[in-house]
């Protein structure tokens, strides 16, 4: 029961970190580019979310701890 | 409560590297525009300050003929990047009035991109003074040429031969007699 509660938080938790991460790379894509192209958003802003809405498929602690006993 | 502490891990790492990464493709696009532009700034530098292009005159003989009237050609071409306006004016020079001419121009435009436009014919009726200023652009270009032809004849029946001048204009320099029908 835990296993499957476990289970169920982590993808409730990458799909947030989807959301979050790509949700606001578009948003600020389309303020750049269209809303406010005045605001100036830098592009490493909005590769950053990018990269925060890759990171949910991905375990960091999970890839360095490979290979450890 | 852990894997939530997990994932803002995984996100901060995965933030940075592609922050670093947008940081790297941005920086290398810009620097391609700025050696693009200061490419073409060069081109524009090593560009004579003539009015508006550096030009070549060609002055073709002529190449056929329409009934009495000779056709002549003439290639103008232009290379630079200007804030361009015509780039062709053609002045019916200080001959007879009764001089009648025609003449057709179009002009031909490499973009920067490679793309080449023509502009479509344009064709001009001049005495004496008139101007004739067949095409217009409005944007800075490169590697403009202006394909123009000339038709003239006088009164007599006469044709003439003409030059392109630097000074963009065309005049008539001799007059070639009509050659004296054959006698029956």
């Amino acid at each position: 029961m835990s296993q499957k509660q476990d289970r169920k938080e982590e993808k409730l938790a990458k799909r947030t970190v989807q959301i979050i991460g790509f949700g606001f790379a578009f948003v600020l894509i389309g303020i750049k580019l269209f809303a406010l192209p005045d605001a100036d958003i830098p592009w490493w802003v909005i590769g950053g979310f990018f990269g925060v809405g890759v990171s949910a498929e991905f375990n960091v602690s999970e890839m360095f701890n490979r290979g450890k006993k | 409560m852990k894997i939530y502490r997990q994932f803002f891990f995984d996100a901060m790492v995965f933030f940075t590297f592609f922050a670093v990464a947008s940081i790297a493709i941005t920086n290398f696009v810009e620097f391609r525009q700025q050696s693009s532009d200061r490419n073409d700034a060069e081109i524009a530098r090593k560009a004579p300050s003539s009015d508006f292009f550096e030009y070549e005159d060609i002055v073709v003989e002529p190449t056929y003929f329409v009934g009495e009237q000779i056709v002549f050609q003439s290639i103008r071409r232009g290379f630079g990047s200007y804030p361009a306006s015509y780039i062709d004016k053609i002045f019916c020079p200080t001959e007879p009035k009764s001089l009648v001419a025609t003449a057709f121009s179009r002009g031909s435009i490499k973009n920067t991109d490679g793309k080449i436009e023509t502009s479509k014919w344009v064709f001009g009726n001049f005495e004496q003074g008139t101007k004739f200023e067949p095409i217009t652009i409005d944007k800075p270009q490169r590697d403009c040429y202006v394909e123009s032809f000339i038709t003239i004849i006088d009164e007599f029946g006469n044709t003439k031969t003409q030059e392109v001048q630097s000074n963009n204009r065309f005049d008539i320099l001799e007059v070639k007699p009509k050659p004296a029908p054959e006698l029956q």
